[in-house]
């Protein structure tokens, strides 16, 4: 059977990887969408929320679109970073680290905002949508799904698990300086 | 001061150089150097016991306590 640090360094390896093509495809997502001012119409089209538009995709909405999807690539950008990150860490056998612990609590951080940030660019959305829309027709909506409720337990359980993980650095660190 | 390391005294006494200790003991020279100098945190039982084995002493030949 494989040495298991060895098994976790060639995982982490792959795993790192596959985080930078993420990187790689967010970002030509975002220079699509941004880069084509057709590109974010043909997406709002998609959405139920630019249904209740009455008024079309006006310029401004163009811009408030963009603006909020940079708001909510963002936390997605520094999410699958730090992913990569960790994954270069581990794949250079520096496993037991307080870096590596540190990065650990970041993604859980970062899922957990991405939660928030889920949560807002849908009540974002909506308003974009429906804020020229006479009056009466605005709209205004707050959902809580279970994506959210994934992302809110995920990023809960990769803080703790950080927080155990810096634990066991010390520790580690400490064994270190036993002779 | 606290538990002061004497294995320099005990190397001296018995006429050992450090790199036939850490070859002994199993561990780096470095290792035995930073033994020497109380530059770590702890040490062994498993590590200790080979150090006496080896010097024909008792761990209080090794290690001492003196009060601030």
């Amino acid at each position: 059977m494989a040495d298991p640090r060895i098994r976790i360094m060639r995982v982490s390896r792959l795993m790192s990887w596959i985080a930078t093509a993420g990187i790689a495809g967010l970002a030509a997502l975002s220079i699509y969408l941004v880069g084509d001012p057709a590109a974010l119409e043909r997406l709002a089209a998609t959405m139920p929320e630019f249904a209740l538009s009455q008024t079309g995709f006006t310029d401004t909405k163009w811009w408030l679109s963009a603006g909020l999807l940079t708001f909510t690539l963002a936390p997605a950008f520094y999410l699958l970073m730090q992913i990569r990150k960790l994954f270069t860490t581990y794949s250079a056998g520096e496993i037991f680290t307080i870096g590596a612990s540190d990065t650990l609590r970041r993604i859980g951080t970062a899922f957990l905002v991405l939660a928030c940030v889920s949560v807002l660019s849908n009540t974002a959305l909506v308003l974009i949508a429906t804020y020229d829309n006479p009056q009466g027709q605005r709209s205004l909506a707050l959902s809580l799904g279970s994506k959210e409720y994934a992302l809110i337990l995920i990023g809960g359980l990769i803080s703790v698990i950080g927080w155990v993980m810096s634990e066991a650095a010390q520790i580690s660190d400490e064994n270190r300086q036993f002779v | 001061m606290g538990i002061v390391v004497r294995l320099d005294v005990m190397l001296a006494t018995r006429k050992v150089r450090s790199r036939d200790l850490a070859e002994h003991v199993g561990i780096t020279e470095q290792n035995i150097s930073l033994l020497k100098s109380g530059k770590v945190k702890g040490i062994r039982f498993a590590t200790l016991s080979r150090i006496c084995d080896y010097l024909d002493c008792q761990p209080g030949d090794i290690l001492a306590y003196e009060p601030d």
